[in-house]
């Protein structure tokens, strides 16, 4: 976990994002409003499923309508994964 | 309740005007949750089959048909005729849990008036007799949180198993206590559209649906004591203080269609939360909601706040509080998680 970057999480956001909503991963990137490509509640409550798994974390789907971005959800991620090593 | 505010996709209204809009327009429905946990289910491939079990037997998630019937055998059980058979019974529980707290100095209010209405008086009344009380009370009295919006996978799956052992701990055998028709009883004798599993967990969601009235009532007392108000101004202005008592924060809906209402700007599939306490401060009606989702239980719970309350009042005039602790992890109810007292 110490060694988690965000760029690993972004792109873990990115990859999930792509296979959920069948949008080809090139069109995505950090900065892509998750809102405007599809990223509605199931979506939501799917993503932060595949996160706590991932990452060993517990977040809540509301944190994927708090933050726009991969880069802003990363950033959350990231800062769960301090507190609650 | 500050947790789904700022939220993309999520509206928090708080003024009178916007929110009776939206109660009013059919644009706006409960959430559809079974139709979001079966597309959950099937892309998540875990099986959350007994939540999706409880969701269809409960008239609170439900539109359509199958809610007006659910609704409707609420309704006959809650209704102000059946009360009246089971009223001496409420009222002798009532003075029983009111006399047992007298060889208590100190005491509290949720675990001594909170739990007890549900184990005293719904119990009995709803017909919900478990093979181990304690644990069936443990996950029964917080399903209430099951209708936060946004829960996680992992905290749906923990809900799923919790209403599983809900169901296998339910007895279904009835009691000789009580000289009127329980809802299980009903249920059971009744020609009803629904399984046994759909009776059973009917059932259970009626039990759980109790929260609010056993948080409301302490918080009505809580807020008599430290403001001192008598009995007779309470049951004078007792829907204003139901009102602003009243535990549900919020009146949950979803939009069908983009619209703007108020120069609220609502998108197509936004969650609109309803704060009730603002929304309707200045008037005394809503705390229970409106239109074809309005509470079922308004009537027995407004008739046994006002059974309970200025009972409680009269028989312990002189409480007083030494500490409250407000229950943080529940974000769709103002709710203590304990309330000490002390008799002077």
């Amino acid at each position: 976990m110490q060694n988690t970057k965000k760029e690993d999480i972004v792109n873990f956001i990115i990859n999930k994002v792509s296979q959920m909503k069948k949008i080809d991963n090139n069109s995505l990137n950090g900065e892509t409003h998750l809102a405007s490509v599809g990223v509605d509640s199931l979506a939501a409550v799917l993503m932060c499923g595949y996160i706590e798994e991932a990452y060993n974390i517990e977040v809540e789907p509301i944190l994927m309508f708090e933050y726009k971005t991969a880069n802003d959800v990363a950033d959350a991620v990231l800062k769960i994964i301090e507190e609650q090593s | 309740m500050k947790k789904f505010e700022n939220k993309e996709g999520m509206i928090v209204i708080k003024d009178y005007d916007t929110a009776s809009e939206v109660l009013k327009s059919s644009n706006f429905i409960v959430p559809d949750l079974l139709d979001f946990v079966d597309r959950l289910i099937e892309a998540s491939g875990r099986d959350l089959s007994m939540l999706r079990l409880f969701i269809h037997s409960s008239p609170f998630f439900l539109e359509g048909k199958r809610h007006a019937s659910l609704r409707k055998i609420g309704a006959n059980f809650l209704s102000p005729e059946n009360y009246e058979l089971w009223s001496t019974f409420f009222q002798s529980q009532i003075d029983s849990i009111l006399d047992n707290l007298q060889k208590h100095h100190e005491f509290d209010l949720v675990k001594d008036i909170g739990i007890p209405v549900f184990t005293e008086l719904f119990r009995p009344y709803l017909g919900v007799y478990p093979i181990d009380e304690k644990e069936f009370d443990k996950k029964a009295t917080v399903l209430q949180k099951l209708i936060e919006p946004m829960l996680s996978i992992n905290k749906l799956q923990q809900v799923n198993n919790d209403l599983s052992e809900l169901m296998l701990n339910l007895s279904l055998e009835t009691s000789d206590k009580t000289t009127s028709s329980s809802l299980l009883e009903q249920l059971m004798s009744g020609d009803f559209e629904l399984t046994l599993d759909e009776k059973k967990a009917f059932l259970i969601v009626l039990y759980a649906a109790t929260a609010p009235l056993a948080q409301t009532i302490v918080n009505i007392l809580v807020r008599a004591y430290e403001d001192q108000i008598n009995t007779e101004e309470l049951l004078k202005n007792i829907d204003k203080y139901i009102l602003e008592s009243a535990a549900p924060v919020y009146i949950h809906r979803i939009a069908l269609e983009d619209i703007v209402i108020n120069k609220t700007s609502i998108s197509k599939g936004n969650t609109v939360l309803i704060e009730i306490a603002s929304a309707f401060k200045e008037t005394k009606n809503f705390a229970f909601g409106s239109g074809k989702h309005f509470c079922l239980g308004a009537f027995i719970s407004q008739k046994l706040i006002c059974e309970i309350v200025p009972k409680f009042i009269r028989k312990y005039p002189n409480l007083q509080i030494l500490s409250k602790q407000k229950d943080e992890t529940n974000h769709i109810a103002h709710a203590y998680s304990s309330v000490r007292v002390k008799q002077n």
